[in-house]
């Protein structure tokens, strides 16, 4: 039984986002706590428990997006856990926990085509799209309504700081579809030429809104003001229990990355990452569990958590 | 495979002939109103369930899930239609579970204590090992019997719709309101009469593409006691202001709370929030379809346009005349919804969509 | 009798009863042949008594007819069998014309006696001598007067259901046919009015006796305000439609006739008589006039105080096209209260301002320009409608107006005209609201009528009015509305789809200037059912080449999302920003904001007003209920609305657009945002002091 380091943890986190690029931070850490279950095995059941706790914060620590991070893992650890543990031998339980594990994983795993799936519909043909920065559940919509023959035009924003709308860009345009970068501020500008807004999400809060990009909710707005339909696409593990009323309401951890969280700085001079977007901005969610309104979401996490 | 594409299947040539014979009376105009379309659908499935040899849910359903897919392609517009297909699906399904469980016992995947039929985080989450779904392979000879009772359970719940409706009508209705409502609807009238019942209000209503049925429901209404102005749509903004509720009937309820309804609702629906007027939607349970709006063009029909502009027009030659017959409004331009199990948010509508249907069959 | 005392002043002449009865006879003989022979009028004319014809005016039809009748009415036996009836000048309705009502009222009482005669079975040639010699007086009446068509037909049945002069109203050829006619006469009758004050001075003839003998032709006319002298003015059942409209239609017909005779006998009298006394008024004379002008006006007075509580209690409705109506009206008389509260609480206060009570009893006052008299009838029927037009017609007719304006002795001209002025406006807006156009327009008129100096020279005055006017219409509407169209020209670009809503002038003329000019886009026309105005400017528009396609109202929200820009018309810019539309602008101006579309509204200058509305209903004006009832189907269930208490159709004609809907308002000057209507207000102030 070898003592799990945090080190060890967040090395098999970012090994497993570094290989497979089309995984998302979520999956990875879900990947990561199965590892976790296979590698590193322990007696009882508490100690499996401690085990999983100490491999979930260590990944929260590693400078990646929490905010899925933290939801995968919390549904994760709520699924194996109803395994039925009124077993006799811990070796039992936790195969069963395996097994368990790689059946949600495997859910996951098809919840983006179910995703994409519903939202073809819904995309027209002739119609402009307006997303922000990178979401591979967006970029498989598309990639779908291309395939099958639809006709659009999409404008991508660059999302600084890290500017990963150009990555969302350069595969756009590599599947042929016509795709456009615009600056973020930008937004305004462009919003009364676009038919829809579609962005994906980090997180999806109780309240129905969404933690999505920095950007994301000022685009909100823009799209409110000018009555163009927000759809968003995520899968339904990102349903988190937290209960934002504003910005400053985020938790910390979700907007800044753990380096400068832990470095002192002050938060205030800061950027931050994420930023929420209130339910009243978002039309329709599109999650494999179906497409719900905002104020399904709540529903649904009444249901499981309660 | 999900049910929906599963590949068309043959139906029996007497089913055939039944059907052909229900959408040319609807075509024909020999049934007419949602209501008897609700009803003479239930009946028609009914007695197909009835003839069908193998009473095995796999087999019921399909059978059911391909009448449905014909009468959705013989009359796309007939939305009830294709809601009761579903109904029918899901009281299969229902059926289907309660005696699986009786009679299996802990067979069932899906666990106790599970909500609804669709897929959920909690379904997700507690999914068994194996099977997440029970398959209605199963060949229960008794499914007939408890299905014709749901079946007829519906029945009595469609017939008893109006009448439930219009009792909601003194709750919402008050002493010296000023009530708008737009075009003609069944459903709105006995509504207002049944509050005419109760207290003294006026009624202005507004014509609507359709003036004949307008001014003969106007007439109707001032007949039973209710002061009626009739006024032309282009005064509807003028008026607004004035108004206290808004009562619209509804053709259908869409997923995410959107309604379908006679041209130029939505015109007022605008006005109506402009003025932050409450939008009342009487829409009874079997008007709600789990079609969203997102394709404006596959809801929407044209209507003939006779009536914005006669042929005899010298104008009518040279010009295009745009009319259409329905209006989808938005989720957010409706206060309230009263269907016959009482008043709903707009926002809720999801809910009462997944306990009438299945998820599955949302697409037939 | 009144009309003895008046007469044997100045007569010279004695008549026994018995040689009067014989004169009458022989004048109803001469006037029955008159009838009867249409083509001969010469030899009518000349039996009337050519001998006395003069010739002096060319124009003079009316010149000559009044000797013609001045003669025939020679005796005193007529004129002392004239009674005057006191009754019938009541029922005579504040009779412009003196003249007319004394004539009436003679021939009223002629009338009565034929009546008798009648009985008797004497009545045959002398009641169609006095058709002649009505018709004449008819004409002699029209020509004096230049009163409007209606006139005759009118003060000849005061107390007529309205249905008959509705009627009349209604056949617009058979008025404008006499109403023409009766223009040159006017202008006769001015030059003859002219002659005859210095004729006066020079001789006192007892000319005007003879019109006292005019009796009223038709039997059954003079039966019926026989009748009516006796009963109240409001129950006129006794006489059925078709008497009346017969008796019109005989009118009408019979003053056509006469004046061939008129024109044929001054024809001939031309060589014959020289004395250029085309008419002379004694002071008996122009006392009797001025006694029975009195008596007119009071009993107008009195006919007009019965007519405003009916005016003001029925609902408006259409001039009934049936006694029916009619007697269901004076129902409604009885009870006041009923009706009102039934109909439309909430517009009680406009309630009065639509009803075409005030169409069917045009009050016979006096100095109403036949051009005002008639704007009004165009107004009031809507048959001018568009702010454009009606600021346009009601200029054209104040110019008409001025230009024929004589001023009376002593009165300086700018008062003068000022109380005319007033008196015509008057009676427009009583017969319809005035937009805001045209009250601009009459403030600006007002201005230079008081900005003339007080000696100035009568027909400096009117030629510099006149050119005023024509520079207001030439600047404020033609030149504006080329500065805006070209403005918004600029705003469409090639391949718009461009959405207007009703038929304004203006925007008609920005889309088709624009399209001529080559910008290339495509026109959505909204219309309701109940106007045809949208599609008639669609099929003018469509004519010049733009493709246009309709919608009706209930299809706005359908096509507003591919439409680019939506322009709308207006009646009137208010001082609070709101704009001011036809109904079913507000509807446009929402849905188009609901859709993001920018929403221009075209409007001239001379259209801001400082009025300020909140909503539709502060103002508004009531449109014809009828209107909303389907025309085409004759079982529609709302044909009895009327009988239904409960059921009111409710057509408002115009609606209030706030300024947060509109993107902005293209004027002359700028293109401004809504919100800056009170700067152009004050701008206009400053420049133009209007």
């Amino acid at each position: 039984m070898a003592q799990m380091k945090k080190q060890e943890v967040q090395d098999i986190f970012l090994k497993i986002l570094r290989e497979e690029e089309d995984v998302s931070a979520g999956v990875a850490a879900i990947k990561t706590l199965l590892t976790v279950i296979e590698n590193y095995k322990v007696a009882t059941v508490r100690e499996l428990d401690l085990n999983l706790q100490l491999a979930v914060d260590a990944m929260r620590n590693c400078d990646q997006p929490v905010t899925a991070v933290s939801s995968g893992c919390e549904l994760f650890m709520r699924f194996i856990t109803f395994a039925k543990l009124d077993v006799k031998s811990f070796e039992e339980c936790e195969q069963i926990m395996l097994k368990r594990g790689r059946i949600f994983l495997d859910t996951l795993l098809e919840a983006r085509g179910k995703v994409a799936k519903q939202a073809l519909p819904f995309i027209s043909d002739g119609c402009r799209i307006l997303t922000h920065s990178r979401s591979r559940v967006v970029l498989q919509a598309m990639v779908e309504a291309a395939r099958a023959n639809k006709r659009f035009e999409v404008y991508v924003t660059m999302s600084c700081p890290d500017n990963s709308g150009e990555l969302m860009h350069k595969q756009l345009l590599a599947e042929g579809i016509d795709a456009t970068l615009i600056l973020d501020s930008a937004v305004g500008y462009i919003m009364e030429k676009v038919d829809i807004v579609m962005v994906g999400a980090e997180g999806v809060t109780e309240s129905g809104g969404i933690i999505n990009k920095i950007g994301t909710y000022g685009l909100g707005i823009a799209a409110l003001e000018l009555k163009k339909p927000v759809y968003v696409l995520t899968e339904s593990f990102k349903f988190s229990r937290i209960y934002p009323l504003n910005q400053q309401d985020l938790p910390n951890e979700f907007k800044y990355l753990s380096s400068v969280l832990k470095s002192g700085k002050d938060l205030k001079k800061q950027h931050p990452l994420v930023d929420y977007t209130p339910p009243a901005y978002i039309t329709l969610l599109f999650t494999d569990l179906g497409i719900l309104t905002p104020s399904a979401v709540s529903d649904e996490l009444i249901k499981l958590y309660l | 495979m999900a049910p929906s594409e599963s590949p068309p299947r043959e139906l029996d040539s007497k089913h055939e002939d039944k059907i052909v014979k229900f959408v040319s009376d609807i075509r024909n105009g020999k049934i007419e109103g949602s209501n008897n379309i609700a009803l003479t659908t239930l009946s028609l499935l009914e007695q197909i369930i009835t003839e069908c040899e193998n009473a095995t849910a796999l087999e019921l359903s399909g059978v059911v899930r391909e009448v449905g897919r014909r009468l959705c392609r013989a009359l796309p517009q007939e939305l009830v239609a294709a809601n009761m297909a579903r109904r029918v699906l899901r009281a299969i399904r229902d059926e289907h579970r309660l005696l699986c469980e009786q009679s299996g016992g802990a067979t069932s995947g899906t666990g106790t204590g599970t909500e609804g039929s669709g897929d959920s985080l909690q379904r997700l989450v507690l999914a068994a090992h194996g099977g997440r779904r029970t398959t209605l392979g199963a060949a229960l000879p008794h499914l007939r019997e408890p299905l014709r009772d749901h079946i007829a359970e519906v029945r009595a719940e469609i017939e008893s719709c109006t009448a439930s409706i219009s009792s909601q009508a003194r709750a919402h209705v008050h002493a010296a309101e000023l009530i708008l409502t737009h075009g003609a609807s069944s459903l709105t009238e006995r509504f207002l009469k049944a509050a005419r019942r109760h207290t003294h209000y006026r009624l202005l209503l507004g014509e609507g593409p359709r003036v004949q049925e307008s001014h003969a429901m106007a007439a109707r209404l001032s007949a039973a006691g209710v002061p009626v102005t009739l006024i032309n749509d282009a005064s509807i903004a003028a008026v607004m202001s004035r108004v206290n509720k808004v009562v619209i009937g509804v053709r259908a309820v869409l997923a995410g709370g959107a309604l379908l309804a006679r041209a130029g609702t939505h015109g007022l629906t605008i006005a109506a929030k402009h003025y932050s007027v409450p939008v009342i939607a009487l829409c009874p349970l079997y008007k709600l379809s789990p079609l969203h709006a997102c394709d404006r063009y596959a809801l929407s029909a044209l209507d003939c346009p006779r009536p914005s502009m006669l042929y005899e027009c010298g104008e009518s030659s040279r010009v295009h005349v745009e009319c259409p017959r329905y209006d989808v409004v938005p989720p957010d331009h409706v206060t309230l919804f009263l269907t016959n199990l009482g008043g709903s948010s707009p926002s809720y509508i999801y809910r009462l969509l997944s306990e009438l249907y299945d998820p599955k069959d949302h697409q037939l | 009798m009144v009309s003895t005392e008046i007469h044997t002043e100045s007569t010279d002449l004695v008549y026994t009863s018995s040689k009067k009865r014989r004169i009458r006879r022989k004048r109803l003989q001469a006037a029955k042949n008159l009838i009867k022979n249409t083509g001969n009028t010469n030899k009518i004319s000349i039996e009337a008594g050519s001998d006395l014809l003069p010739n002096t005016d060319v124009n003079g039809l009316v010149a000559n007819t009044k000797p013609i009748i001045i003669d025939l009415s020679k005796s005193n036996s007529l004129k002392t069998q004239v009674v005057t009836s006191k009754q019938f000048i009541n029922l005579e309705m504040s009779s412009h014309d003196e003249k007319k009502s004394r004539d009436e009222v003679l021939a009223a009482r002629e009338a009565k006696k034929l009546a008798k005669l009648k009985g008797k079975n004497k009545a045959g040639a002398p009641i169609e001598v006095k058709k002649d010699l009505h018709t004449e007086s008819i004409v002699e009446a029209e020509k004096k007067n230049c009163k409007s068509d209606l006139e005759p037909k009118v003060s000849k049945e005061p107390s007529k259901s309205k249905d008959e002069v509705d009627r009349a109203l209604a056949k617009p050829i058979e008025i404008e046919s006499v109403g023409d006619k009766t223009k040159e006469e006017i202008k006769a009758d001015r030059a003859a009015k002219k002659a005859a004050k210095q004729a006066k001075k020079k001789k006192d003839e007892d000319n005007v006796v003879g019109s006292a003998v005019i009796n009223k032709p038709f039997s059954d006319v003079n039966k019926v305000s026989d009748k009516n002298k006796a009963s109240d003015i409001n129950k006129a059942p006794d006489m059925t439609v078709k008497d009346v409209v017969d008796t019109l239609k005989d009118i009408a017909a019979v003053a056509r006739e006469v004046q061939d005779v008129t024109a044929k006998v001054q024809a001939i009298s031309m060589g014959q008589k020289k004395t250029p006394t085309e008419e002379s008024k004694s002071k008996a004379e122009l006392r009797a006039e001025r006694r029975a002008k009195q008596e007119a006006q009071r009993a107008a007075k009195q006919a007009s105080v019965q007519q405003v509580p009916k005016i003001e209690k029925s609902e408006s409705s259409e001039p009934p096209k049936e006694v029916k109506l009619l007697k269901a009206k004076s129902v409604e008389i009885a009870k006041p209260k009923s009706p009102s509260v039934n109909r439309v609480n909430w517009f009680e206060h406009l309630h009065v301002e639509h009803d075409k009570d005030y169409l069917t009893n045009i009050p016979i006052n006096s100095n109403l320009h036949p051009a005002i008299v008639k704007l009004g009838v165009q107004l009031a029927t809507r048959v001018v409608s568009g702010s454009n037009a009606r600021c346009i017609a009601l200029l054209d007719a104040l110019k008409k107006m001025i230009r024929d304006y004589s001023l009376p002795a002593r009165t300086e001209f700018s008062r003068g005209l000022e109380a005319a002025l007033t008196a015509s406006l008057q009676h427009l807006w009583r017969l319809r609201q005035p937009c805001a156009a045209q009250e601009n327009a009459v403030k600006f008129l007002r201005r230079h009528i008081s900005q003339l100096p007080n000696n100035v020279d009568e027909f400096d005055a009117k030629k510099t009015l006149q050119e005023e006017i024509d520079r207001y219409i030439r600047e404020q509407i033609e030149m504006a509305g080329e500065a805006i169209s070209l403005a918004v020209r600029n705003k469409i670009s090639n391949g718009d789809n461009i959405l207007t809503y009703g038929s304004s002038s203006l925007v008609e003329r920005i889309l088709r200037e624009a399209w001529e000019a080559g910008v290339r886009f495509r026109a959505v026309i909204v219309g309701t059912r109940t106007r045809h105005a949208p599609r008639h400017m669609m099929r003018r528009l469509a004519a010049c080449g733009v493709p246009c396609a309709y919608a009706d109202l209930t299809a706005l929200t359908y096509v507003m999302h591919t439409i680019d820009k939506v322009i709308l018309g207006a009646s009137a810019l208010l001082g609070n920003g709101c704009v001011l539309g036809a109904a079913g602008t507000a509807q446009t101006a929402l849905v188009s904001r609901a859709h993001n579309v920018p929403a221009l509204v075209a409007c001239e200058t001379h259209k801001f007003s400082a009025r300020v509305h909140t909503d539709a209903f502060v103002y508004n004006e009531i449109g014809d209920p009828d209107e909303l009832i389907d025309k085409n189907d004759s079982n529609s269930p709302l044909k009895d609305w009327r009988s239904n208490p409960n059921l009111t159709p409710l057509n408002l004609t115009y609606d209030v657009t706030p300024p947060s809907l509109i993107t902005a308002v293209v004027t002359e000057l700028a293109i401004l945002p809504c919100t800056s209507a009170p700067v152009v207000l004050r701008f206009k102030l400053s420049e133009y002091g209007v």
